[in-house]
């Protein structure tokens, strides 16, 4: 059998050939087999599909107006309450904010 | 007539897969770098510290599929997005293509 061995090329030489063939053909020259974490990258990512799972949803005036353009929808009882809060404030009645009430001043002195 | 979000649960699992949807990317770059065996070890470890490192909501494991109609956490067909009861119904009144009630 020493005639075979001789007609083999040494495991260096192979390798050459190996790599040369990575080049010529344009894939990965990966001696080790080492992992290179392409699979990560090469995966589909998964939040777009995430994100539809609970389908189109429209919640409140706000959503309704920008689902429909030019529908214009008022929120009548927002609205309400704005002005009731308007003038609550001009006869001061409204709840002070937190560090400006009564006690917070007395603790001041 | 879409619908709000049904329940505060489902709202909060909405939440999270916005979070996951938007870290995404940013993840997955570090995650190429923990895997990666030709880069440095240090710079994988480093990469998997930073990937512990980032909130809850934005691992893909924190979502959960409710059901699109009720809710509800447990008991839900994953094919259909429907608990046990809301695919019953569905499935009775025929809504759901391919199927039908068992019978022979």
């Amino acid at each position: 059998m020493s005639f075979l061995k001789q007609a083999l090329p040494s495991p260096a030489r192979l390798q050459a050939l190996t790599k040369l063939r990575s080049e010529v053909f344009g894939t990965t020259y990966n001696p080790e087999s080492l992992r290179t974490g392409s699979k990560v990258l090469k995966a589909r990512l998964r939040g777009p599909a995430m994100l539809r799972y609970y389908g189109e949803r429209i919640s409140g005036w706000a959503g309704l107006n920008a689902a429909v353009p030019n529908l214009q929808l008022r929120d009548l009882a927002e609205e309400t309450r704005l002005i009731d809060l308007e003038t609550r404030r001009k006869r001061g009645k409204v709840t002070p904010k937190k560090g400006q009430g009564r006690r917070a001043s007395m603790k001041k002195r | 007539m879409p619908r709000a979000l049904p329940g505060h649960l489902a709202l909060k699992d909405f939440k999270a897969r916005k979070s996951v949807a938007s870290n995404e990317l940013l993840r997955r770059a570090y995650l190429y770098i923990v895997r990666n065996e030709t880069v440095d070890p240090k710079v994988r470890t480093a990469a998997m510290l930073k990937l512990n490192a980032f909130p809850r909501d934005t691992r893909p494991a924190a979502i959960k599929n409710r059901c699109t109609e009720t809710g509800r956490g447990g008991g839900v067909f994953s094919e259909f997005g429907l608990c046990r009861h809301r695919f019953k119904l569905a499935a009775s009144a025929g809504d759901i293509p391919g199927v039908s009630k068992a019978s022979w």
